[in-house]
C-alpha cells in the first residue's frame, strides 16, 4: 500500500484518532519544500486480527526534507486514543531527541486535532538540529553551515542533511537546502498563472482564455473592429502554493570538491520566468564556499525577476501607445500578459491584418510583426501572411517611438506586400 | 553474550502479548552469570573465553501502558518500585509487544531503557521486543522476537535468544535448565512427601542403601582374601612336607638300590667270568652315556641303541637320573615349566630340560640345571616322555606353582599328558602356550 490516497487513509484510520491524521495529510507542510506534501503509507493496526475495522493505528509519514525523504513511523494504540504516539526515525537510529524540546509531546492533547502536526514539526526542528551537529565530523562543511548561519537572510530558511558516512571510505556527503530570499511578489500575476493547460508559448506563457479587446482605429484610414470584451478566468483548482525558488547545493566529499547545485522553483515561477530555462545557474566554483555562491544565485535570481517584471511593464506600456496610435485599428490584443496585439489597418484601399507578437525579454527582443492579407489565400487554405522580424527597431525607444516607428513603417512595407499578397495568393 | 529463555516463560509472554489489544509491555526477571571456558587445542596451550550468559527465568507483566513513565517518557521510581515489588533486584531486562512495527527501538524505548538502567542498576539491560506480523487476509502470523543490549555499541546490539528444548529432543540431549525452581506449591509437595525418598540429610535413601551394599560386598571380599591367604600358606606348608617326604623316599630308593647293586654285583662276581651280560654293559653304557649328559651342553641325541631298555629298566634309570641329579638340586634352582612361546621362557631345548626335571621335582625357580634330559630320541625335540609326563603327572598336580603363568602352563601340560596315549606322543607343548606362539617343538 504505498501511494495511498489521503482519503483512503483516513477511511481506514481508527476513528478517534482521524482527526489528527486528518490535519497531517490535508494542511501538513513541513519544512522548505512546501510544494511535497506530507504521506502516509503503510496504515496497519496494532488490535487484534479479529477486531473489527477500521482500526488501523500506525503508520510510515513521509516528509520531505533536504532533498530527502524521511520515512518515520508513527505509532499509535487505537485502544488508547489518549495517550502519545511513539515514533522510529528510520534509519537514523542515533536521532533521539530530547523529551523537554517537545512541547506537544509532553503536553499531548489528543483533542487538538493539530497537536500531531505541531509535534512533527518540533520533531523536524530537532532533526535539523541533529544534522547540523553531525555536520561537526566535517570541519569544511561545518564552517559553510556557521557562515550561511550568520546571515540571517539565509540562516533561517536552510534545512541540512548530513548524509551517511561511509564506513568504509570515510567520505562524508550532506545537502544544504536553501530558500533564497527573492521576492517574488511584484511578478504580475498574469505570469504565475496558466499552470497545467494548454501548451505554452514560446515565452513559456499560456494564455488559456485570450482577452479581447476592440477598439476602432480611429486614425489615418485605418478600420478598426470591435470586439467583445472577456474576461480572463482565473485558475482556481490548483493551487500551486507559494512562490518560492529552492537551491540545493549537494556536498558529494568532505573536501568540497564535488559540489552540485541544483536551483528549484516553483512550477508557477518557473513558468512566470520562462520555463526550463530559467533554472540555469553557474557552476559551483572550485574552491568557493556557499556564503560567496550564494548571493550569486540570489542576484542572478533577482535580476531575471526585475527584467521580468519590466519586461511586462514595458509591453504594457507598448500596446498603450499602439491603442491610442491606433485607436480603431486595433482587433484585440492581450490585456492581461500583452504579449500580442493584432491590428485591421486599411492603406489605399488594401485592407490587412498586422499581428504583433512581444517577446518575453521585450525590449531586448524585438517583436515579431506578421502581416496578414484579408483577401488572398494561400494554397493551404491559410491567409496569405508574411513574418517580419527586421525591421528598423530600438529597444531604447519608448512605447510611443515604437508606434510612430512602426505606422511608418507600415506605411513603406505595405505596397511591397499587397504586390507579393497579389502575386502569390488567390483571391 | 548469549542469552536463553525458558519454554514456559517465553509461552507466558506470548500468551499476555498475544490477548492484549494493544501494545503490552513488561520486566524480565533472571539471572546473568558468566561462564569462562577454557579451551586448549594443538596451536594454543590455553584460551579462555568469557560468556555472559543471561537467563530469563520470569516475567512480570505491567498492566496498562505508560504504568511506570509519563508522556515525556521520564520514568517514575514509585510506580516502578509498586510493580516490581521486591523482585526488583531479579530484574535483567524488560520487554515490549507492537503489533506491525519495525524490528527496531522507538524513541520512546530508547529513553526509557536509558533511566532503567540507571535506576535499576543493571549496567548491561536487555531489552527484548516482540513484534506481531499478520498478512493481509489473516491467513499467516508470525511472532518475531529480538533480544537487544541497547547499552552496547551500535552494531553489536542484537543477542541470539535460545529456548532450550525447543526442537527435536529425540537427537539432542533434553537440557535440564538450571532454572531455580522457585514455585512455592513444589516446596511444599516434596516437603511433604520426601521422607519415603530422602532421609534427615537430604540425600535419596536408594543411595544409602546402595552404599551399603557395596561396604557388604567389599568387607566379605576381604574376608576371602584373608581365607584365601592362609589356605595358600597350608598349602605351602604341604608341600613342604611333600617334598620332604620325596626326599626321604628318594634317598631310602638309592640306598636300596646301592645295596641291591651290591648284591648284584656280589653275585654277578661270581659269574662275571663265563659271559659278560650284555644288559649290565648296556646298561652301563646307557647311564654312562646319559650321565656324560651332566654338562651344560647341547642336549644329544643318545644313539638309538639296539635293545631299546625296557620300562622297568626306564623307570629305574629315570629313578637313577632323578636320584643323581636331585641331589644337587633344589627347589629353588629348578626353572619353572613355561610353556613355549610366554614371555619369559627358555629356549625350546632348555624348556625340555626343565619339563624333564621340573616334573619331578618341586616348584622352584632358578636358572637352568645341566642336567640330563631322558631323550627317547623321536626326533623331534617335544618332551621326552610322556610316560615320564604321565608319570609325573600325579605329582605334577601337587608341583603346582603359585604363580599364575606358570600354573596355567603347567595345566596346559598336564592336561595335554592326559589327553595323549600313554605311548610316547608327539607331544606338541607349543600349541598349548596360553599366547598363541608356535615354536619350540618346531626348532629343534
Amino acid at each position: 500500500m504505498n501511494n495511498m490516497s489521503p482519503e483512503v487513509a483516513l477511511h481506514r484510520i481508527s476513528p478517534e484518532l482521524r482527526p489528527l491524521l486528518c490535519s497531517v495529510v490535508r494542511n501538513g507542510r513541513v519544512g522548505l519544500d512546501a510544494t511535497n506534501f506530507l504521506r502516509v503509507t503503510d496504515l496497519k493496526t496494532g488490535c487484534t486480527t479479529l477486531t473489527p475495522g477500521p482500526c488501523c493505528d500506525r503508520f510510515k509519514l513521509h516528509i520531505p526534507y533536504a532533498g530527502e525523504t524521511l520515512k518515520w513511523d508513527i505509532i499509535f494504540n487505537a485502544r488508547y486514543p489518549e495517550l502519545p504516539p511513539d515514533f522510529i526515525f528510520g534509519e537514523d537510529a542515533e536521532f533521539i531527541p530530547e523529551p523537554s524540546e517537545l512541547p506537544h509531546l509532553v503536553r499531548w492533547d489528543a483533542g487538538d486535532p493539530e497537536c500531531l502536526l505541531q509535534l512533527v514539526k518540533e520533531l523536524i526542528q530537532q532533526y535539523h538540529h541533529y544534522q547540523c551537529q553531525r555536520l561537526r565530523d566535517s570541519s569544511r562543511l561545518l564552517f559553510e553551515y556557521d557562515s550561511l548561519l550568520e546571515e540571517p537572510s539565509y540562516g533561517r530558511n536552510m534545512e541540512v542533511y548530513a548524509g551517511r558516512k561511509n564506513s568504509w571510505t570515510g567520505e562524508f556527503s550532506a545537502r544544504f537546502l536553501l530558500k533564497l530570499p527573492v521576492d517574488f511578489s511584484n511578478i504580475p500575476v498574469y505570469l504565475l498563472k496558466g499552470l497545467g493547460r494548454g501548451k505554452g508559448n514560446e515565452h513559456g506563457l499560456t494564455p488559456r482564455t485570450p482577452t479581447h479587446r476592440t477598439a476602432r482605429v480611429a486614425e489615418s484610414g485605418l478600420m478598426s473592429v470591435c470586439a467583445p470584451i472577456i474576461n480572463r478566468i482565473k485558475d482556481t483548482t490548483l493551487d500551486p502554493g507559494e512562490d518560492m525558488a529552492l537551491l540545493s547545493v549537494s556536498f558529494e566529499d568532505a573536501e568540497a570538491t564535488q559540489v552540485f547545485p541544483k536551483l528549484y522553483l516553483s512550477p508557477s515561477i518557473e513558468h512566470a520566468l520562462g520555463g526550463t530555462s530559467a533554472l540555469h545557474i553557474p557552476a559551483f566554483p572550485s574552491g568557493g564556499c556557499l556564503i560567496d555562491y550564494v548571493p550569486q544565485v540570489c542576484q542572478l535570481l533577482t535580476n531575471k525577476v526585475q527584467y521580468v517584471i519590466q519586461g511586462y511593464h514595458k509591453r504594457r506600456e507598448y500596446i498603450a501607445a499602439f491603442l491610442s496610435h491606433f485607436g480603431m485599428g486595433v482587433v484585440e490584443y492581450d490585456a492581461e500578459g500583452f504579449t500580442k496585439l493584432t491590428l485591421l489597418l486599411m492603406l489605399k484601399d488594401f485592407c490587412f491584418l498586422v499581428h504583433v507578437d512581444l517577446p518575453l525579454y521585450f525590449p531586448r527582443d524585438q517583436p515579431t510583426l506578421t502581416f496578414q492579407s484579408v483577401y488572398h489565400f494561400t494554397s493551404s487554405g491559410q491567409l496569405y501572411s508574411q513574418v517580419q522580424k527586421a525591421y528598423p527597431y530600438s529597444p531604447r525607444w519608448d512605447g510611443n517611438e515604437m508606434a510612430k516607428r512602426a505606422k511608418a513603417y507600415f506605411k513603406s512595407f505595405i505596397p511591397q506586400f499587397q504586390e507579393g499578397a497579389f502575386a502569390n495568393g488567390k483571391l | 553474550m548469549a542469552a536463553s529463555i525458558s519454554g514456559y516463560t517465553f509461552s507466558s509472554v506470548c500468551y499476555h502479548s498475544a490477548n492484549s489489544n494493544s501494545d503490552h509491555e513488561g520486566f524480565l526477571l533472571g539471572e546473568v552469570r558468566q561462564e569462562e571456558t577454557v579451551s586448549i587445542s594443538d596451536t594454543q596451550i590455553s584460551t579462555a573465553e568469557l560468556l555472559q550468559v543471561v537467563e530469563i527465568h520470569n516475567h512480570n507483566p505491567c498492566a496498562q501502558l505508560f504504568s511506570f513513565y509519563d508522556y515525556a517518557g521520564k520514568v517514575d521510581e514509585e510506580s516502578l518500585k509498586r510493580i516490581l515489588k521486591d523482585r526488583q533486584k531479579n530484574v535483567i531486562g524488560w520487554y515490549r509487544f507492537r503489533r506491525n512495527t519495525p524490528q527496531q527501538m522507538s524513541f520512546r524505548e530508547q529513553i526509557i531503557h536509558k533511566q532503567l538502567t540507571q535506576l535499576l542498576g543493571v549496567p548491561d539491560l536487555v531489552f527484548l521486543l516482540f513484534s506481531f506480523i499478520s498478512t493481509a487476509n489473516s491467513s499467516t502470523h508470525a511472532l518475531e522476537y529480538v533480544l537487544f543490549r541497547p547499552n552496547r555499541s551500535r552494531y553489536n546490539q542484537r543477542i541470539t535468544l535460545t529456548i532450550p528444548n525447543l526442537g527435536n529432543t529425540s537427537q539432542q540431549e533434553y537440557k535440564v535448565s538450571s532454572v531455580p525452581n522457585t514455585s512455592l506449591n513444589y516446596a511444599t509437595v516434596i516437603k511433604e512427601n520426601g521422607a519415603e525418598f530422602f532421609d534427615k540429610d537430604g540425600v535419596m535413601k536408594d543411595i544409602r542403601t546402595i552404599f551399603q551394599v557395596y561396604n557388604a560386598l567389599q568387607d566379605k571380599l576381604q574376608a576371602v582374601c584373608a581365607e584365601v591367604e592362609q589356605s595358600e600358606r597350608i598349602k605351602e606348608k604341604i608341600q613342604e612336607d611333600v617334598n620332604e617326604i620325596k626326599q626321604q623316599i628318594d634317598l631310602r630308593k638309592r640306598k636300596t638300590a646301592e645295596e641291591e647293586k651290591k648284591l648284584w654285583e656280589a653275585q654277578h662276581a661270581d659269574l662275571h667270568q663265563s659271559s659278560p651280560e650284555e644288559n649290565t654293559e648296556q646298561s652301563r653304557a646307557s647311564l654312562t652315556s646319559r650321565i656324560a649328559f651332566q654338562t651344560p651342553a647341547a642336549p644329544e641325541r643318545p644313539g638309538i641303541s639296539p635293545n631299546p631298555p625296557s620300562y622297568e629298566d626306564l623307570m629305574s634309570h629315570d629313578r637313577a637320573l632323578l636320584s643323581t641329579s636331585s641331589t644337587p638340586t633344589r627347589a629353588a634352582l629348578l626353572p619353572r615349566p613355561q610353556a613355549v612361546g610366554s614371555p619369559g621362557h627358555p629356549s625350546p631345548a632348555s624348556l625340555v630340560l626343565g619339563m624333564g626335571l621340573g616334573l619331578g621335582l618341586g616348584a622352584g625357580s632358578g636358572p637352568t640345571l645341566p642336567s640330563v634330559t631322558p631323550y627317547l630320541g623321536n626326533g623331534d625335540g617335544s618332551s621326552s616322555d610322556s610316560l615320564d609326563r604321565q608319570a609325573a603327572g600325579q605329582e605334577d598336580e601337587e608341583d603346582e606353582e603359585d604363580e599364575d603363568e606358570d600354573s596355567s602352563e603347567y595345566e596346559n601340560l598336564v592336561s595335554e599328558a592326559q589327553l595323549l596315549p600313554p605311548l610316547l606322543a608327539q607331544g606338541r607343548p607349543a600349541a598349548l602356550s596360553p599366547d598363541g606362539d608356535v615354536r619350540g617343538s618346531q626348532t629343534s
